[in-house]
């Protein structure tokens, strides 16, 4: 993934134990999700930052919850062309939208694929359409992992730690401040925590999401299995409309 | 291919009744521990200042921070205990979302 909001957690792909003295850590074999955010020393600058980060997570979970109607109104638009399934002509509309028109032609191009090879589908798919649906399928795996277990948030601020949160599967959490912090500095963590957390919610959304849309996207598709083969074509469609909303956000910060 | 994908929408639901189980308490502790220049951070120092346990039957526990005042009185030390009440806002509005997330799934609206 590419949106620099979600870069800031960082979810290892690797088991083992964590190189980090932290009690609660015991609690887990896996490396636990880390957040880490860096801001500048300026404390105005500081809080200015985070909100363009919160401004981000909001925007991206508007367009996650506008997704399922935006996915039905694409669906409705297909069955009352009048055309037997899925067509180029279809993805060929004018007025269409570029992300949703890619999307379409990718459809296309899996229930074309799969007319041409009657058994064995799974085997013979294109080797970058594996590679799509593998690196879906990563993420998704350290996505689950990630919220099955111990997360952290760490806030600095000109290199200096100001606090350090755990965030438990279920919303436990531990915060440790340093001492003799400031009142703003203790409010710019409790605010990264915020951002951070809503960050991690729009990314399970952002899954949780696909799925469905995957699964709505079937509909078109002759090819038995079609939510499964339309998943990474749909992950790159969703992917695509949050890195324009957030290109945005940031130039209209500047 | 496909059983992969099912293995992670049955990963979701497992993960669903897990959280259901798990969410019947929450705790959140606020903590404060030195750090030195140049020092690694010994978070297994840290002193605690404030925890709440919140049940789903609605009964809840709260331990608040005093400090003595100039009399020689014991009284809340209201930075600290805004500061963890706002952790314990934060968690629990993540827990609600996290829950209704997942549920999500199970309704296919994602």
């Amino acid at each position: 993934m590419s949106l620099s909001l979600f870069s800031f957690w960082d979810f290892p792909s690797s088991s083992g134990a964590s190189a980090v003295s932290f009690a609660a850590s015991a609690e887990t074999a896996v490396p636990p999700a880390t957040w880490r955010v860096d801001l500048p020393p300026d404390h105005q600058a500081a809080a200015q930052e985070l909100e363009v980060y919160a401004s981000q997570a909001q925007a991206s979970l508007q367009v996650i919850a506008a997704l399922p109607e935006r996915i039905d109104s694409l669906v409705a638009r297909v069955q009352d062309s009048g055309a037997a399934g899925l067509s180029f002509s279809a993805a060929e509309q004018a007025d269409l939208p570029d992300e949703e028109a890619d999307l379409l032609l990718s459809l296309v191009e899996i229930d074309r694929f799969a007319e041409q090879v009657s058994f064995g589908l799974e085997e013979r798919l294109p080797q970058d359409w594996q590679s799509s649906y593998r690196q879906f399928q990563a993420a998704a795996s350290r996505l689950l992992r990630s919220i099955s277990h111990l997360a952290w948030v760490e806030t600095s601020q000109g290199g200096q730690l100001l606090g350090r949160t755990s965030v438990g599967w279920a919303g436990d959490m531990q915060t440790f401040y340093r001492p003799a912090l400031l009142p703003q500095q203790a409010l710019l963590h409790q605010r990264s925590l915020e951002v951070a957390l809503a960050a991690r919610y729009a990314l399970i959304r952002l899954f949780t999401a696909t799925i469905a849309a995957s699964s709505r996207l079937s509909l078109l598709l002759a090819t038995p299995g079609g939510a499964l083969l339309s998943l990474p074509a749909v992950w790159k469609y969703v992917n695509q409309i949050l890195s324009e909303i957030e290109q945005y956000k940031l130039v209209a910060a500047r | 291919m496909a059983n992969e994908f099912d293995t992670a929408l049955k990963n979701v639901a497992a993960s669903i009744a897990q959280y259901v189980k798990d969410a019947s308490m929450m705790q959140v502790e606020t903590h404060y521990v030195e750090i030195a220049e140049n020092e690694p951070v010994g978070f297994e120092m840290a002193k605690p200042v404030a925890r709440t346990i919140i049940k789903l039957d609605g009964d809840s526990e709260t331990v608040i921070p005093m400090r003595k005042n100039e009399a020689g009185s014991n009284v809340v030390d209201s930075e600290l205990f805004e500061l963890h009440q706002q952790n314990v806002s934060t968690a629990i509005d993540y827990r609600a979302r996290i829950l209704n997330a997942l549920l999500s799934t199970l309704s296919g609206r994602g």
